[in-house]
């Protein structure tokens, strides 16, 4: 007779794992969302969301709006802005075992095989003028606290 | 405008500039772009992708590129602590260049360089070809059966991957460069799947197939090399297999590029194997290539 409990525990092993491996993932992105908080006031929080694609109006047939397919991607948003638009800074991706996630960016895809790989890559990505560029735009969505003024 | 009927791609790692640092003479520049020269003339080169460039070099070949109407970009930059050392020259009547990538690897503080992704159109087609462009290190700082040679390779599937996913089932594919490492070895076998079989590769879509398997040894008496790599201290070969071009299956199997089957993939000339002989030049690697035909829409 087939021996399935190593298997069941090598699967529960991997599913342990797996959990794990995310856990310490998106732990380094809300490092990074407290710590640009921190220096903006309050005005930049940074998150995975899942996102569609945008299709192109002229173009688009019924037949894509119904495949329209769907991505995610890190985004940062202005908690404090009076109608909060979150702005794409990199398309992201999630192994199913959590190692590798994917940062992708328009002239670069950085794969990342562990927690040091990811804060260069996600260092890296704060870093580049596009970004900081959408970031100062995120910080100066007009605020709730502008209304009140 | 007329649709292009054929495409001829190449790789030739240069020796030029290891890393992209510039180690080149007048001379060695000279016998650079008469090997460019000798791939669009006698080769029909439409993509010639190079590696160990640096932009002295670059600089040194654009004139030739020109001359022949061939545009040249860089693509060295900046990675980790070193740089992609590639640059590609094409032909601008018969290419167009919709955009470029890199692809990195980050392991701990490392940076593992795996391909630069260039995706062309041909005028009046729609279909896009994606080339992955790589040069992996040499064994000599990364062993043979390092781990990061099998990431090297699992990172270039997981390319190839998305873009099954991102384009449809069967996106036509062409990997090319230099892998430091033999058609044979578990890298490029196990890991990205490239295969010796073009009749299992026609049957099974998630194989990649690879032609240059039949360069492994010298192919006759008349040939001067027994592969594409010439290493002057190897004990048991001086020859390596180490540059390929490697074909997704849509070139095997689809009704508009067929990849076509070639007697010489590995360009030698003459005057380039005796350079490459010589132990005082630097040059050490022969020229590629791989073409590709549209099928006839008239039957």
């Amino acid at each position: 007779m087939a021996n399935f409990i190593d298997s069941f525990n090598r699967g529960i092993q991997a599913a342990d794992q797996a959990r794990a491996n995310k856990e310490e993932i998106y732990s380094v992105i809300d490092e990074l969302s407290t710590q640009l908080a921190g220096a903006s006031d309050g005005k930049l929080k940074i998150e995975v969301v899942e996102k569609t694609e945008v299709l192109n109006r002229f173009a688009m047939t019924a037949n894509d709006l119904f495949s329209r397919k769907t991505y995610f991607a890190i985004v940062a948003t202005n908690p404090l802005s009076a109608s909060p638009r979150p702005e794409e800074l990199a398309r992201w991706r999630v192994a199913e075992t959590g190692y590798p996630c994917h940062v992708i960016l328009p002239d670069t895809e950085i794969y990342c095989e562990d927690k040091k790989a990811l804060e260069k890559a996600l260092s890296r990505l704060i870093a580049t003028p596009a970004a900081g560029k959408i970031l100062q735009s995120v910080m100066n969505q007009k605020s709730i606290t502008d209304d009140e003024d | 405008m007329a649709l292009v009927t054929n495409l001829t791609f190449a790789w030739w790692n240069t020796s030029l500039a290891p890393s992209g640092a510039t180690r080149s003479t007048p001379l060695d520049r000279t016998i650079a772009c008469r090997v460019i020269s000798n791939l669009i003339t006698q080769v029909g080169a439409d993509f010639i992708a190079l590696g160990e460039m640096s932009e002295v070099d670059l600089e040194a070949i654009r004139f030739i590129c020109q001359e022949f109407d061939f545009e040249i970009k860089s693509e060295i930059t900046k990675s980790g602590r070193s740089q992609f050392d590639i640059c590609y020259a094409y032909n601008k009547n018969k290419i167009a260049v919709v955009e470029s990538k890199d692809i990195v690897d980050g392991v701990g503080s490392s940076i593992l360089r795996i391909a630069k992704r260039i995706d062309i159109v041909t005028p009046g087609d729609d279909t896009i070809i994606h080339l992955l462009v790589s040069h992996w290190p040499s064994r000599l700082y990364c062993y043979k059966d390092h781990s990061d040679r099998h990431l090297y390779a699992l990172r270039l599937r997981d390319q190839f991957t998305r873009l099954v996913e991102d384009y449809g089932p069967n996106p036509y594919v062409v990997m090319l460069g230099d892998y430091n490492d033999e058609p044979f070895d578990a890298s490029l076998c196990d890991q990205l799947k490239a295969s010796r079989d073009v009749d299992l590769v026609r049957k099974r879509k998630h194989l990649l197939y690879n032609p240059f398997w039949q360069y492994l040894a010298k192919r006759s008496e008349a040939h001067h090399g027994a592969g594409s790599y010439y290493y002057k201290d190897g004990k048991v070969t001086k020859w390596h297999t180490f540059d390929q071009l490697i074909f997704s299956q849509a070139f095997l199997t689809s009704k508009s590029w067929m990849y076509r089957h070639c007697h010489d993939l590995v360009h030698e000339i003459p005057e380039l194997v005796e350079l490459i002989l010589n132990p005082k030049m630097r040059f050490d690697h022969l020229p590629v290539f791989g073409r590709v035909e549209r099928i006839s829409q008239n039957g």
